[in-house]
């Protein structure tokens, strides 16, 4: 039987933050895709299950000079994540084929240190059972599994579509993925085409050339994660927001 | 022989159970069978399976009808996404799936009593016999039959206008805060009947709006695709997220919007900058002349707390960079500007010469009404029904909603008695404030018919097909309607008996004309009507998601410009709110804040809470946002809870700080209520809407308020 | 007495080995009928001819159609072909009533298990029988056999409780799933398998 290695990729994306205004359809996208459930009444924004979050951060100054920009944060997909090496159980590692960082529910045994590792406060906890009003259940994606009540979740890169992309060209007796057949939910639902998604390897891929472009970035670069999710803006002021922590900003203000 | 079973046997017998334990299979087939059966708890849902297929729609959410493509496992659809290419779709069209499922669904038909936690089961009819009641009643001298039709246009807009025909006091009124209501202004001024103009937004290079939500889908204008060809000047007090993406924008105080107006007319007429031939000589051009002589820049720029330079320059673009279109908007929550300040917007217009232009304001031929030429009901406005004088309200939710303050309905009430009726598909929004509410089938169970849209520049129609099969318990509007005419005596001629079969009748008068192209969503190949021999194919080709447009008309009647609107020098009055500096202590304005995509309909699917109660983007329904200083100065903190004043009353809401709000404004979030969401809450509750109680001109974009302790 | 002690000690060890080994082992499972029987051994035979492809099929998008549907079966049994009680039942009670048949399917995993047949059988050329092994020729489906516990076929586990000497497509567990990968090097990892 022959090997059957396959080439070796690095997913990436690179969010232009001057295009995105904010609409939340990502967020919205993400939860319709991977059956992420919708809020019980208590929840609030530590206990919400939002695997892309979008983050509103402002230049700071005195209305009408204040402007606002607009973080879709995700999981970063660091190439160095800090929350494989904490995790007790083994459900965390680093796809080779993907370098996508995986969360498997259940080996999970919810002690969420790697909520506390993660500094993009990407990863997110199940304080409950998942419930969605009845007759809704047959509106969820079959590709995903629905997870339970004491397990972390977090962004996956919309995995089951590069597993589904991955069959199509297997079927097709090709090893490799069109590139046009792995796209994730998020990256689709922007009416902005905020979002550049691609194998950062693959120099002639658009995600490459925009990582690489003098004005983008990556959030708390200082500590040395190396995520795969990019920025990018021509305003100074918002690149100098990327060592600021967006998230741990937003909650302090909503919540006092 | 004697057998005593000592401690120690007990022990020796354990040893080796618990040995030959270890040493058997069973402890480690338990442990891995136990941690499988973990996985599996029966209240944890389990995807459908089933075969995978795409079928093609069009979503009836909004006046838009974007075309949609639905992933369906079993043939039912679990994602949707934009038919067309490099289209995408809102946050409300993503999870229309969801909404056949919502928690608020009607399934059979109420009756609601304020108060009450729960509503009460009803029959139909129940609520048909005490509809022809309430109409006999009304026949009788005691009130007035108005329709509230939440989605105009329609055939069954039609309809109802056909039912209503013999009652003398009955008119059709649209929604109060729907996308297009400030065009009523124009009608006036252009001497127009309703519908028979568009905005011509695609061909303009410079747009110059009033607070209308352009880059969120207002007027179906994509402003992404279109960012390279447009220019887009923003009038609006709020940051929001269309003067955050405008080319500029310019933070006019709340309610001084028709002084920056006047303003920039007083520069283009003291510049010379347009040829004002066509509209001088009337009475009406002179009282303009003499309103637009008391705005000049400098005094218009204290007024809205502008620099008069960035009205000099916007005026200076508006006539170098056209064509150019001013168009006041409706924010959403907030509703329309007003008619004076619609009229002194629009007016800039008439001044431009942008009527019967490409790029400006152009005529267009109506839709063909689904039925014949017999006497319909008046269409009117609700300010013009005279307050306490209504005894029957009929609210056609059937097809969206609209977000206003119900007090603009419940004042038109009679005192003597009166019956509020609601066709939904939900228990929320309108119909959540009705006595009776009568199911209706959701967008994605029935057909769904989306008439030409406010700004289009030419009359076209989409249906969206059902992909899911009607749940029993919903009512067909028209069929609804044939029930009241049958209780009530009234004539409803016509072979049509449901609103699929209404629909049919005017795509087959679309196809008798003969004129109009269908497009396709898909690769946007057009087809010619005349092309199609018989009506059936135009409709299997409307219904697989396709759109008809009418050919554009090339003559114009002409049009007597009325650029007062008939208010003549009344058009300078602003409100007292604008104009009074300094303000009383204490006192702030306040503006209601929202999205335009889901102030729409009156059910959002349960998991947009990702965006209102589980991140901090959109914030949740009712929190106050406070620049800091303002804060400061009045001592307040953020997180804190205070209670909210205004002449209609006081609730307590959540406060939040940030810098970019207006000085002495308070912003006040106008999200789906927590049942629009989902939770089961008491019908008809109070919402911040109800602070913010406008007066009769529908208007309710601004008011005076106090915050207080506690 | 001075071995009483260790006798109590021997029936423990021995009542327990039995319990583990011989009743655990039959209790773990119970044993349902499929909703229908079938014979592969008819429909792949030279009278027949169809072969496996014509119901287990790959499609063009890579999903594999592991059990086919009744419009795979109708055309050819709106009337009984054959002389089998068991036949007849199907065309009554399913054919004519378009029903579909709800299979026991031996080989289902948890919600969380992604797996693809297209790499598998089309890249890597790794036959059916040896993850389903040799089937085509039965003449008779084996009943199913439920794990009481994890509701999962025996066929998961394998038949062994010990998992020792059984054949190569006995045992459907992860590492059967991983040995295989990494006995052949593919590089893997949490989520090549599950979703």
């Amino acid at each position: 039987m022959e090997s059957a290695e396959t080439t070796r990729a690095r997913f990436a994306m690179v969010i232009d933050l001057d295009r995105c205004n904010g609409c939340g359809a990502c967020a919205t996208a993400c939860a319709v895709e991977n059956n992420v459930p919708p809020a019980r009444p208590s929840a609030n924004e530590r206990t919400g299950l939002t695997w892309q979050r979008v983050y509103r951060a402002s230049n700071g100054r005195q209305f009408p000079e204040n402007r606002s920009v607009y973080f879709p944060v995700s999981c970063q997909q660091c190439e160095h994540p800090p929350c494989v090496s904490v995790c007790p159980q083994n459900a965390v590692d680093v796809s080779p084929e993907t370098g996508v960082v995986s969360q498997i529910p259940v080996r999970c045994l919810g002690c969420r240190y790697c909520m506390t590792a993660c500094p993009y406060h990407a990863r997110y906890f199940n304080w409950f059972d998942p419930k969605w009003p009845d007759g809704m259940e047959t509106t969820l994606n079959p590709d995903v599994s629905v997870r339970m009540r004491g397990v972390v979740e977090k962004c996956n890169f919309c995995h089951s579509r590069w597993q589904a992309a991955k069959a199509k060209a297997a079927a097709a007796g090709k090893r490799d993925l069109d590139p046009a057949d792995y796209v994730p939910a998020c990256v689709e639902a922007c009416p902005e085409k905020a979002i550049v998604f691609g194998n950062l390897d693959d120099p002639r891929s658009g995600v490459a050339k925009s990582a690489k472009s003098a004005n983008a970035f990556r959030l708390l670069e200082k500590l040395g994660t190396e995520p795969k999710v990019f920025y990018r803006s021509d305003r100074a002021w918002v690149r100098r927001l990327a060592d600021a922590d967006v998230a741990v900003q937003e909650k302090e203000a909503t919540r006092g | 022989m004697k057998f005593n079973v000592t401690r120690r046997d007990v022990l020796r017998f354990a040893g080796g159970a618990a040995i030959g334990t270890a040493l058997s299979p069973m402890p480690w087939n338990l442990t891995d069978d136990l941690a499988i059966w973990t996985q599996n708890w029966s209240w944890i849902p389990k995807p459908p399976k089933g075969e995978r297929a795409t079928r093609t729609t069009v979503c009836a959410l909004c006046p838009a009808g974007c075309p949609v493509e639905a992933r369906c496992i079993g043939g039912l659809p679990v994602a949707l996404r934009a038919a067309n290419d490099g289209a995408a779709l809102c946050p409300l069209g993503m999870t229309g799936h969801h909404l056949p499922h919502h928690p608020n669904r009607l399934t059979g038909a109420v009756g609601i009593t304020r108060g009450e936690r729960r509503p009460a089961a009803v029959t139909t009819d129940m609520v048909v016999r005490e509809t022809a009641r309430a109409i006999r009643s009304a026949r009788a001298g005691a009130g007035s039959v108005v329709v509230l039709d939440t989605r105009p246009g329609r055939s069954g807009s039609w309809a109802w206008r056909r039912l209503l025909a013999g009652i003398d006091s009955a008119v059709v009124a649209a929604a109060p805060g729907l996308e297009g209501a400030s065009l009523a202004s124009l009608d006036t001024m252009l001497d127009a009947r309703s519908q028979s103009f568009g905005l011509d937004l695609r061909n303009a290079r410079t747009i110059l709006s009033f607070g209308a939500p352009v880059a969120e889908g207002w007027g179906q204008l994509d402003l992404a695709a279109a960012r390279e060809s447009v220019r887009l000047v923003q009038v609006e007090p709020m940051r929001s997220r269309t003067a955050e993406s405008a080319d500029r924008w310019l933070p006019a105080r709340p309610g001084t919007e028709a002084a920056v107006a006047l303003a920039i007319a007083n520069v283009l007429l003291a510049e010379g900058l347009v040829d004002t031939t066509a509209l001088s000589g009337t009475d009406e051009f002179d009282s303009y002349l003499s309103v637009i002589a008391g705005f000049s820049p400098d005094r218009a720029a204290a007024i809205a707390g502008l620099a008069p330079d960035e009205i000099f320059a916007t005026a200076r673009e508006l006539a170098s960079s056209g064509p150019s279109i001013v168009v006041a908007g409706e924010q959403p929550g907030g509703g329309p500007l007003g008619r004076p300040a619609e009229t002194a917007i629009f007016g800039l217009n008439l001044l431009l010469g942008n009527v019967d232009r490409e790029g400006g304001i152009v005529g267009r031929t109506p839709l063909p009404a689904p039925g014949d030429d017999a006497p319909l009901t008046p269409l009117a406005r609700l300010d013009e029904i005279p307050d306490h004088s209504v005894a029957l309200v009929i609210i056609d939710a059937s097809a969206g909603d609209g977000v206003y303050p119900w007090s603009l309905v419940a004042r038109k009430l009679s005192p003597k008695g009166s019956l509020v009726v609601a066709l939904s598909p939900f228990l929320s929004g309108s119909a959540a404030r009705a006595n009776f509410a009568v199911p209706t089938p959701p967008y994605l169970e029935t057909i769904h018919e989306l008439p030409t849209s406010f700004a289009e520049p030419v009359a076209s129609i989409a249906l969206s097909a059902p992909l899911l099969p009607t749940r029993s318990g919903a009512v067909d509007p028209v069929a609804f309607m044939r029930s009241i005419a049958r209780a009530a005596g009234l004539d409803l001629a016509g072979e049509w008996a449901t609103t699929e079969s209404l629909i049919r009748e005017r795509v087959a008068r679309i196809h008798r004309a003969g004129s109009g192209t269908v497009t396709s969503p898909a690769d946007g190949s057009a087809t010619l009507v005349a092309e199609l021999s018989t009506s059936d194919e135009l409709w299997d080709a409307l219904l697989a998601g396709g759109r008809w447009s009418a050919a554009p008309s090339n003559t114009m009647p002409p049009r007597t410009m009325r650029i007062t609107g008939g208010l003549g020098t009344a058009l300078g009055e602003l409100p007292t709110r604008a104009t009074a500096t300094p303000r009383p202590t204490g006192t702030l304005t306040l503006v209601p804040r929202a999205t335009r995509d889901t102030s729409a309909s009156a059910a959002v699917s349960p998991v947009l809470t990702k965006l209102y109660q589980e991140s901090g983007l959109r914030g949740s329904t009712g929190t106050a946002v406070l620049n800091p200083r303002t804060a400061a100065s009045l001592g307040f903190a953020a997180g804190r809870n205070v209670r909210l004043l205004t002449a209609a009353g006081a609730m307590r809401v959540a406060l939040m700080l940030d810098e970019g709000v207006m000085p002495g404004v308070v912003e006040i979030v106008v999200a789906p209520e927590r049942s629009a969401l989902g939770e089961k809450t008491a019908p008809g509750a109070r919402t911040v809407l109800d602070l913010l109680t406008p007066g009769n001109e529908q208007t309710w974009s601004a008011v005076d308020a106090q915050l207080l302790e506690g | 007495m001075p071995n009483r002690g260790w006798m109590t000690f021997v029936v423990g060890l021995g009542s327990a080995l039995a319990l583990g080994w011989v009743a655990f082992p039959r209790l773990q499972y119970r044993t349902i009928e499929q909703p229908l029987q079938f014979s592969h051994k008819v429909h792949t035979s030279e009278a027949v001819g169809m072969t496996c492809e014509d119901c287990h099929s790959l499609g063009d998008d890579g999903r594999f159609t592991g059990l086919p549907s009744m419009a795979t079966c109708e055309p050819c049994h709106t009337e009984p072909q054959g002389q089998t009680a068991e036949e007849k039942r199907f065309v009554d009670e399913y054919v004519a009533k378009g029903r579909e048949i709800e299979w026991l399917v031996y080989a289902r995993q948890p919600e969380n298990v992604y797996f693809s047949h297209a790499p598998h059988v089309g890249l890597a050329g790794i036959a059916c029988a040896r993850c389903h092994g040799p089937h085509g020729g039965t003449d008779r489906l084996r009943p199913y056999q439920e794990n009481r516990l994890s509701s999962y076929s025996r066929d998961i586990w394998g038949p062994s409780p010990t998992r020792l000497r059984r054949a190569e497509w006995q045992g459907m567990k992860m590492t059967d799933c991983s040995s295989c990968h990494d006995a052949h090097g593919v590089r893997q990892s949490c989520l090549t398998c599950h979703k």
